[in-house]
């Protein structure tokens, strides 16, 4: 009867804190706050995009141009506009509220989903720039032609869907997209347009 | 008096440490979530412009680096350098060195004040080499603004 009940001796933890440590530090020395956020583009194919500039025969009612300057200035028919004004006029330009005569023209499309939609399927956003331009400048107008893409279909969701654009399904989304498609040029100024 | 003397023995209480792993855990995994691993090594130094509407990258592999910027360490604005995934290039190499790539996209690292010129010549060169979605990668506004240099 020597042997007592034999007690399980303790894991002593106190080197637990240091192990951490040591795993801290080296996280916090080889990540790098690496940005993911940016803005997608789509290019066309080569060939695809020579066939097309074959037929530029696009109406004026159909036709939004921006101009960057070498200056960094925005130009909308040859005067000055500010980077804000970018939005407001791109909405109006893509939407055509008022079925306006000097505004895109509107064909009626079934969309899966949202039913019969009038659509400006026609219009065309030009960006023009100069080759000496700021890429800050470039990327911003860009920023802001595609906010006022994204701004209707948020707002076309809640109109014909009921519900913010975040919470739509895929096909939903899909079909605001269809509504409201990306169409903007961007093309370089030529030396006889400067 | 016997009764008082008791008191003066009184010990300090030992800080209980047990929840210090606890709490560092805690910081090494806020820090394991929130960085994302550089994959490749920057050779040119550059600040990304600021814009109002940002999408999030969502590929995580086969992916082409472009950076232009300037020297790193210095001021001088003068000389661009041209970085293609890890290795300091010319505008020319850009389809030769893509050639057997796989990628699908190209990720645009490219500093403010580089002229669009040069960027559209870049995206020419690698619409050649196959690659037609690009990201351009900027930072969030703080407001709709543009710092026009007049």
């Amino acid at each position: 009867m020597l042997h007592r009940k034999r007690k399980i001796p303790q894991i002593n933890s106190s080197s637990m804190a240091d192990i951490a440590f040591l795993l801290l530090i080296f996280f916090l020395i080889t990540s790098s706050f690496d940005s993911k956020t940016g803005i997608y583009r789509k290019m066309n194919v080569p060939e695809i995009e020579n066939a097309l500039k074959k037929r530029m025969d696009i109406q004026d009612r159909n036709l939004l141009v921006f101009t960057i300057t070498a200056d960094n200035q925005i130009l909308y028919q040859d005067e000055v506009v500010s980077l804000e004004k970018i939005r407001p006029l791109s909405m109006v330009f893509i939407d055509n509220p008022d079925n306006a005569g000097f505004l895109p023209e509107k064909t009626v499309v079934a969309v899966p989903e949202a039913g019969e939609v009038a659509v400006t399927s026609q219009h065309v956003i030009s960006l023009k720039f100069d080759r000496k331009a700021d890429y800050q400048t470039y990327l911003s107008v860009l920023s802001e032609l595609i906010a006022a893409y994204n701004d209707l279909r948020r707002e076309a969701a809640h109109k014909l869907l009921h519900r913010s654009f975040e919470r739509l399904t895929g096909e939903q989304k899909e079909a605001m997209r269809t509504i409201y498609p990306y169409r903007i040029s961007e093309t370089e100024l030529k030396e006889d347009e400067k | 008096m016997s009764k008082f003397r008791q008191f003066t023995t009184r010990e300090v209480p030992s800080l209980n440490t047990a929840s210090l792993p606890d709490l560092v855990f805690s910081t090494l995994f806020f820090f394991m979530i929130l960085t994302t691993m550089r994959t490749v090594s920057l050779q040119t130094q550059f600040d990304i412009p600021a814009v109002t509407e940002l999408q999030k990258l969502e590929e995580k592999s086969h992916i082409t680096y472009v950076m232009v910027g300037y020297k790193p360490g210095s001021s001088d604005t003068s000389g661009m350098l041209i970085q293609l995934n890890s290795d300091l290039i010319t505008l020319d190499e850009i389809p030769a060195r893509l050639e057997n790539s796989d990628s699908q996209i190209a990720v645009l690292k490219i500093d403010k004040n580089i002229p669009v010129g040069l960027v559209q010549d870049i995206k020419q060169q690698l619409r050649q080499a196959g690659i037609l979605t690009i990201h351009y990668s900027a930072r969030k506004s703080p407001k709709n603004l543009l710092n026009f240099k007049n």
